[in-house]
């Protein structure tokens, strides 16, 4: 073990290390944004009156939750250019080059997040009490009203913890993108140790690099959260007091429902 | 006549729920509707909004047809959520938009159904606090109000949408005794400056003493349907008598 290598890696990685590290996450926080909103939209058709668009949300469900997301990202990719059907190219966003094979990891990476979040929204949507539906309805709110004001908002309470564990699964994911070439942070780790032969060192860096990510987003689900229950807590507590609850790791604010 | 219903009839599956039920009622009156658990009080009451579709018959009020044309064709979705705004409804839970303080409860059809501006929906709103006496309660959320204080929050909300006709659905069957009266206050005085009602209620008592008219229905059929005094006085329907004398 080359501790030295190690903490070097680790203090001050490589750009190309930098780059893959910034990759896995906007890769993951754009397809988590269309996997969330595809998802609502399927989540809505599954329970729809109408047998066919039940059917064909059942459908899309079934096949994006099937095949695995590695066989979508060589279809995708090389197996659209290989038929000649349709062939990625590297596109240039505000100086930001997005490779091909990027942004067919990403559409990919949605289409599937969206099938997982379709039945995850499904299930907050029948959470939520038909008294709180009838009373938007005899308001005279419309379908659509009494859906994205009361119906999705107080789904969420149920929707974001496995939300938090979709997004969790997600980032790493991204690591399966490394099949069409994507240089994200298990590719370039796999370069660097095998041109420094130092595996398990680099390996180590790796693994930081993912429990670094994910602590960022479980701060970002615990404030969301803490949001989600603005109904719960008490105006006259400070912010602080009220967000310590949140960070005991035991909060069961939730538990006698709403 | 001002809500007049005529023949509604009500399926679930093969089960009839409501059999053949017309009434009227004028403006400003208030009718109180009774009978045992099961006998399609609340189906009844939903049926006049559309929150529950009726199988035939017909609603119209003050001359406009509800959810079913003269025809007796059901009109479009787009149509019966637009008419049911004439209509203010009062559940037995409450139902109060639990992610929402009171005053946003408040505020949100009369901004998002209305198109009120935001400032003159809060000025409204606080009024009708004031009126049913929760002004101090205005950034509570429901969870950290009392059932009464809940009922009367909700109350206060269906009135914003300056309802035609107010629909209770038993407005304090989830209440205690001692809160009760704080609603059924609220009630009367709704009743006293002219609002047409419709009441379901186990409160024989109330219905009594604030309604112009009693209907009482039993397995989807009217029973009897007249005013106040004549439906206490007169005990010659056996089904009525029972009902009343079983210790209300």
């Amino acid at each position: 073990m080359d501790w030295v290598f190690f903490a070097d890696q680790l203090l001050s990685p490589t750009d190309k290390f930098v780059k893959a590290f910034f990759l896995v996450i906007y890769m993951s926080l754009i397809s988590m944004f269309f996997g969330v909103i595809l998802g609502v939209c399927f989540a809505i058709l599954r329970l729809s009156k109408n047998f066919l668009l039940r059917f064909f949300s059942f459908l899309y469900i079934w096949i994006f939750r099937s095949v695995p997301v590695m066989v979508w990202f060589i279809l995708f990719y090389t197996g659209f250019a290989m038929a000649g059907i349709f062939r990625f190219q590297d596109i240039e966003i505000l100086n930001i080059v997005i490779g091909g094979n990027v942004q067919a990891a990403i559409i990919c990476l949605s289409m599937r997040e969206a099938a997982y979040m379709a039945e995850v929204i499904r299930g907050g949507i029948l959470s939520v009490e038909q008294g709180q539906v009838d009373a938007s309805k005899s308001l005279g709110m419309s379908w659509w009203q009494s859906m994205y004001r009361i119906t999705l908002p107080q789904s969420l309470r149920v929707v974001v913890p496995p939300m938090g564990n979709n997004f969790n699964i997600m980032l790493k994911t991204t690591a399966l993108a490394s099949v069409i070439g994507v240089e994200e942070l298990f590719l370039t780790t796999r370069t660097i140790s095998a041109a420094t032969f130092k595996v398990f060192e680099m390996f180590l860096v790796l693994a930081i690099a993912y429990l670094i990510i994910t602590m960022g987003w479980s701060l970002l689900q615990i404030f969301m959260e803490y949001r989600l229950n603005r109904h719960e807590q008490d105006p006259e507590k400070s912010f602080k007091d009220r967000i310590k609850t949140y960070f005991n790791f035991s909060n069961n604010t939730h538990r006698d429902g709403a | 006549m001002f809500l007049s219903v005529r023949n509604l009839n009500k399926y679930f599956g093969n089960n009839h729920v409501l059999n053949n039920v017309s009434t009227d009622l004028k403006k400003g009156e208030v009718m109180s509707i009774i009978g045992p658990s099961g006998s399609g009080k609340s189906t009844f009451l939903k049926c006049i909004n559309f929150l529950e579709y009726p199988t035939s018959g017909s609603v119209n009020l003050n001359g406009e047809y509800i959810g079913f044309n003269q025809n007796g064709k059901l009109m479009s979705e787009n149509i019966i959520h637009k008419q049911r705004k004439k209509f203010g409804m009062v559940f037995q839970n409450f139902n109060l938009f639990w992610h929402m303080n009171l005053i946003e409860n408040i505020i949100e059809a009369p901004i998002r159904v209305l198109k009120i501006e935001k400032n003159k929906a809060i000025s409204i709103a606080e009024d009708l606090l004031e009126k049913v006496g929760l002004i101090d309660k205005r950034f509570n959320f429901p969870k950290k109000l009392s059932g009464g204080q809940q009922q009367r929050g909700a109350i206060a909300r269906s009135l914003a949408m300056n309802p035609e006709v107010m629909l209770f659905d038993e407005p304090t069957s989830a209440l205690d005794p001692e809160t009760i009266n704080e609603v059924l206050k609220v009630i009367e005085k709704l009743a006293s400056d002219g609002m047409s009602m419709l009441i379901v209620t186990h409160e024989i008592n109330f219905a009594k003493k604030i309604s112009n008219r009693v209907m009482m229905l039993d397995e989807g059929k009217i029973v009897d349907d007249t005013d106040t005094d004549s439906f206490f006085s007169s005990t010659s329907n056996k089904r009525k008598f029972s009902f009343l004398n079983q210790g209300h």
